[in-house]
C-alpha cells in the first residue's frame, strides 16, 4: 500500500493546491487505482483546468462537460505519463485538448472577417491612421474595469480560429509549437494567427488606451 | 545640422512633410555623412506594413542579425511605429492581466462536479 496521495506527509489536511502535493505518491496511487488519488488528482489540478476550458468554451455547462472527459481521458492514459513535463502541465494540454474538441462539436458562429479588424495600410506600406502613443494612466484604477471589458469583448470578437490561437499562446502560455498542433496547422500559420489576434485586439483596445479620461 | 537633428527630422523627410528648404539641409547633410545616408536608406527599406509583419518575430528573438537592425532603424526613423511596437507589446500583457483577473482566484470546481467525474470514472471502469 502507498503511501495517501491526499495527504502531504508533513500535513494533516488534505493537498489543496500543487505546490502541497506529492506528485511522485499521487502518481503510485492513481496507477494502483486507489479512489483517493484520483479525488486528490481533482481536487488540486480540477480548478485551472475548469478556468482553461471556461476560456475557450465561454459556457459554465460546456466547460464542465470538457473537464469531466478531459479527467476521464487522463485516468485512462496515467500509465503513459511519463513525467517529463509536470503532472499539472499534462493535465492543462489534456483540458485544452477535451474544450477544443467541445468547441469543435457546436455550431460555429457567424464571424466577421479578421481583415477588418486588422490595420489599414495605403498603397506603398503607411498606416492610413498613423499609430498613437498610449497613455501611461489607462491601465489606472479609473480605467481598469474598462480596459479589461475591452480587452475580453476584443476577444470575444475574434473569429473563432484567431480567439483560440490568441488564448492559447497568450493567455493558457502554449508554445508556438503546441498551438499549431492544438489547432491542426502548421507552427507558421499558427503564429500567423496569434499575431493577427494580437493586432486586432490592439486595435480594439486603441480608443480606450488612446484617450484616457480623468 | 547635426546627425542628431537629422534623426530627429527623419520621419518627416521620409513622409515628404519638410518643406523644401528643411529636405535641401537633409540631402546636404546625407551628402557628407555616410552613417546618416545609411540610416535613412535601410530604414526606408522597410515599409511601416512589412514593420507589422515582423513585430512577433522581433518580439520572439527570431529575427536575423540583419533584419533586426533594419526594425530597429525603422523604429528610430518612424515614431508611430515606435508607438505601434509598444503598444503591441501592452496588448499582450493586457489580454493576460485582463482575462485571468476576472476569474475567481483560486480557481474553484464544483463540489458536485467532482462527485460526478469520480462516478463516470467508476462506469468506465
Amino acid at each position: 500500500m502507498v503511501q495517501s496521495p491526499v495527504m502531504d506527509p508533513a500535513r494533516t489536511t488534505p493537498a489543496s493546491r500543487p505546490e502541497e502535493l506529492d506528485e511522485e505518491h499521487l502518481l503510485q496511487g492513481l496507477r494502483a487505482g486507489e479512489d483517493e488519488a484520483f479525488e486528490a488528482l481533482i481536487r488540486v489540478f480540477g480548478g485551472r483546468m475548469l478556468a482553461a476550458a471556461r476560456r475557450i468554451l465561454g459556457n459554465e455547462e460546456d466547460a464542465q462537460d470538457a473537464l469531466q472527459e478531459a479527467f476521464l481521458s487522463a485516468f485512462r492514459k496515467i500509465d503513459t505519463f511519463e513525467g517529463q513535463a509536470k503532472l499539472g502541465t499534462w493535465l492543462h494540454r489534456i483540458a485544452i485538448n477535451a474544450a477544443l474538441m467541445k468547441l469543435r462539436s457546436r455550431r460555429r458562429r457567424r464571424e466577421q472577417d479578421i481583415g477588418e479588424l486588422l490595420p489599414n495600410f495605403t498603397g506603398d506600406g503607411h498606416f492610413v491612421e498613423a499609430p498613437a502613443r498610449w497613455s501611461e494612466s489607462a491601465e489606472g484604477p479609473a480605467l481598469r474595469h474598462e480596459v479589461q471589458d475591452v480587452v475580453r469583448a476584443g476577444i470575444d470578437r475574434l473569429p473563432e480560429n484567431y480567439r483560440i490561437a490568441i488564448l492559447l499562446r497568450d493567455i493558457e502560455e502554449l508554445s508556438n509549437e503546441e498551438v499549431a498542433e492544438h489547432l491542426g496547422v502548421t507552427v507558421n500559420a499558427a503564429k500567423i494567427r496569434v499575431h493577427r489576434a494580437r493586432m486586432a485586439l490592439r486595435e480594439a483596445l486603441d480608443p480606450v488606451m488612446r484617450t484616457p479620461k480623468p | 545640422m547635426k546627425c542628431e537633428d537629422l534623426r530627429a527630422l527623419a520621419y518627416g523627410y521620409t513622409e515628404n512633410l519638410l518643406p523644401a528648404e528643411e529636405r535641401a539641409r537633409i540631402e546636404a547633410h546625407t551628402a557628407d555623412c555616410s552613417d546618416c545616408a545609411d540610416f535613412v536608406a535601410t530604414a526606408r527599406t522597410l515599409t511601416c506594413q512589412q514593420f507589422t509583419h515582423f513585430l512577433d518575430d522581433y518580439f520572439e528573438g527570431h529575427l536575423g542579425d540583419a533584419q533586426r537592425a533594419t526594425f530597429q532603424k525603422h523604429i528610430e526613423l518612424c515614431p508611430p511605429c515606435g508607438d505601434y511596437l509598444s503598444s503591441y507589446e501592452r496588448t499582450i500583457h493586457l489580454g493576460k492581466h485582463a482575462v485571468c483577473r476576472g476569474e475567481p482566484l483560486p480557481p474553484n470546481i464544483p463540489e458536485g462536479l467532482i462527485q460526478a467525474i469520480l462516478e463516470a470514472r467508476k462506469r468506465q471502469a
